[in-house]
């Protein structure tokens, strides 16, 4: 096998030249060698951390375990149908995406198109831009003309890595078919890999509770109606603290309409014992913001970006 | 009696009138109204024809359909639904204009109506079409029946936007988080040009006339609105500020980056469109049916062809003018069909059978048998 292409596959692992590759060698996906599924899940684990150092080897087989590492741990990731996992290791890749355009400027436009975006003369269309567009760079602040921007160079390799994100996190988060192998381990895998994520919250601290939070729940118990984004946020921050289902049922209990069933399925699906599966996560502080649920803000809130890191951060700082 | 009156003035008009299928019907979720305006919701119809019997039989008072396309339209709860796509929407009403009328919230006047529909023709005119490039194929405008307007963009290109693509472009339109001078070489202050794409040129360009065209600060001041202190400094260096707009050198005329982030903001202020944001990135909203009446006006959901004719409170007229005896239960005052009825309270009166109806949807007026 070509080296360069061998490199090159690596680096690029969603392109089809790529694919071809991993087709060449034979590689069969239902039945990974075990240094394959560790190398996986530990790719796993570097995408949620956010660190990762570049694979350099001479030897075929390592270069060979790092291609197959990412088709198997796309399967991986996807079998815990956690929300929270996926959109992390979805950074993750792109993450790794952006080191390597960095170092190749040249391939920008053929990456970009095996990603579905069209560019032509430093051109690309508003539906590719807002699928991916960098928060530093909204597109209102684009040069938006008759559906086209006319881009800058140093914001086309973050669109490219944003919008191998959203694939990746859309793909991810469908119901797929996998390999018997995976399935039958699936609760162990699951088990395993979350434990990447979830720096245990411990026993549940109401005093440590973010001003948004409580706000929301003194709403709920003088009976406010709650509309669905609030009742969203405050069932999935609290099915995160570790909080019984039955314990939130009854803090809704006093909004106009209650249903205690219907509640319950709620709270139970926001948690993924119901539907999809997927465990929830509150949105982070800037769309708390955007729906206009940031309130009270304290002087912690200017350090976190999340309900929930203000949760454990307070708690730690309580101890 | 109301209701009953009611009930059976809309069933007539279903057996008249053939309601359009909204393209790919039987891949959208309906929701009906018998009571409120949603009261039950995942149900699914394959064509026109099994809507139409539906709403001869049923006669619901609203009925609503999903922007979204999903594979399974009556699978619960909604993930089982397997969304497809979605159309975008805007959604313009009377609540999100700033309109200064003295009559109750929940109620809509002329000068309302005329707001939003400047609004939707500014929305049209000067973003959807200029800026993304969406062509009058492309869009559907629908009066909802009430007291505003549906876009419906039905291109393909849309159908994959998620909700953080939906948020980017109502973002656009309502230009939040608006940034347009930033700090180059040698401590100049670059920003758009006259010519600039996007919200960068229509900033640029309204400046550049209004400087233009004013003899000082108090005629900008009374043109735009505005009343930030870099516009002294502006017109202390009329031509370079001039100059700046042409060239993209905002720093010709000394007015600090702050200052200036503070007008460009405040002057977007002034030219962006007003919309419920919420409905454009609720994928899961259903939305009034075209073709359908209002239960709460007894006029039509209608598809629009000529905005600037539209008359919301002639046009969506479908019922006719037989005398109808009603008897207020309150004193009030409306217009319909260019005409003003008087209501006073307890003393009853005729009306055509349209006026009646919009009335009786109202809750101002029981109908005599």
């Amino acid at each position: 096998m070509d080296r360069e292409e061998l490199e090159y596959a690596i680096s690029y692992p969603f392109t089809s030249k790529a694919k071809k590759v991993v087709e060449q060698t034979g590689f069969n996906l239902d039945d990974p060698p075990l240094e394959v599924l560790d190398r996986a899940k530990q790719r796993i684990e570097e995408n949620i951390r956010g660190s990762f150092e570049p694979v350099k080897s001479s030897s075929e087989k390592i270069l060979l375990t790092e291609l197959f590492s990412y088709p198997v741990a796309k399967i991986l990731a996807s079998l815990t149908t956690d929300y929270s996992l996926i959109q992390r290791f979805s950074r993750g890749e792109a993450a790794r995406l952006s080191r390597h355009l960095l170092n190749d400027p040249h391939r920008l436009s053929e990456i970009a198109k095996e990603l579905g975006i069209n560019i032509s003369e430093n051109q690309i269309s508003f539906a590719d831009y807002v699928k991916a567009a960098p928060e530093k760079y909204p597109l209102v602040n684009a040069p938006l003309k008759q559906g086209v921007i006319q881009i800058d160079d140093r914001i086309l390799p973050e669109i490219i890595a944003n919008t191998l994100r959203s694939k990746l996190s859309q793909e991810l988060s469908k119901k797929i078919n996998v390999p018997q192998v995976y399935s039958k381990q699936a609760s162990a895998f699951k088990k395993e890999l979350l434990s990447f994520t979830t720096e245990d919250l411990g026993p549940l601290k109401i005093e440590a509770f973010p001003p948004c939070i409580n706000t929301l729940i003194n709403q709920a118990k003088l009976g406010s109606p709650m509309p669905h984004q609030p009742r969203f946020v405050l069932s999935s921050f609290l099915v995160n603290t570790g909080m019984p289902t039955e314990n939130i049922v009854r803090l809704f209990a006093n909004t106009p309409n209650f249903n205690e069933n219907k509640t319950r399925y709620y709270v139970e699906y926001s948690a993924g014992k119901r539907g999809s599966g997927i465990k929830y996560t509150p949105p982070s502080c800037k769309k708390m913001d955007f729906y206009s649920l940031c309130r009270n803000k304290d002087a912690l809130c200017n350090s976190i970006h999340h309900p929930l890191s203000y949760y454990s951060r307070k708690k730690r700082d309580k101890k | 009696m109301n209701r009953g009156f009611i009930l059976r003035k809309f069933r007539e008009y279903y057996s008249k009138n053939e309601v359009k299928a909204p393209p790919q019907i039987e891949q959208r979720e309906f929701g009906i109204g018998l009571e409120k305006k949603i009261d039950s919701r995942h149900m699914q119809f394959q064509n026109a024809d099994k809507l139409n019997f539906y709403l001869r039989s049923a006669v619901p008072l609203y009925i609503s359909y999903s922007a979204a396309f999903y594979e399974f339209p009556e699978a619960r709860p909604m993930p089982n639904k397997n969304r497809t796509g979605a159309d975008l929407i805007f959604d313009l009403d009377a609540d999100e204009c700033d309109v200064s009328c003295t009559h109750p919230h929940d109620e809509v006047c002329s000068d309302c109506m005329r707001q939003v529909k400047l609004e939707t023709e500014r929305l049209v005119n000067g973003f959807l079409k200029p800026d993304f490039g969406f062509k009058n194929d492309d869009l559907t405008i629908v009066f909802s029946g009430n007291r505003g307007f549906h876009i419906h963009v039905r291109s393909d290109i849309v159908h994959d936007f998620d909700q953080n693509a939906r948020k980017e472009i109502v973002e656009y339109i309502g230009a939040e988080k608006i940034k347009l001078v930033h700090p180059g070489e040698n401590r100049q202050l670059y920003g758009p040009t006259i010519q600039s794409a996007g919200w960068g040129g229509k900033i640029a360009l309204t400046l550049y006339e209004t400087i233009r065209s004013s003899e000082n600060t108090k005629e900008f001041k009374k043109k735009t609105g505005l009343l930030t202190p870099a516009i002294n400094n502006i017109f202390r260096n009329k031509t370079a500020a001039l100059e700046a707009m042409r060239t993209g050198i905002w720093s010709k005329v000394p007015v600090s980056a702050n200052a200036w982030d503070d007008l460009v903001k405040d002057l977007a202020g002034k030219l962006r469109v007003n919309l419920d944001k919420n409905v454009t990135m609720d994928m899961a909203r259903l939305l009034r049916l075209p073709g359908s009446l209002h239960g709460g006006t007894g006029l039509v959901a209608c598809e629009i062809t000529d905005l600037h004719k539209f008359d919301a409170f002639s046009d969506p007229i479908v019922f006719g003018d037989t005398p109808c005896k009603v008897t207020p239960k309150q004193n009030k005052t409306f217009l319909l069909n260019k005409k003003e009825y008087s209501l006073e309270k307890e003393k009853s009166i005729e009306l055509p059978e349209y006026a009646a109806i919009y009335a009786i949807c109202k809750n101002w007026v029981n109908i005599h048998d």
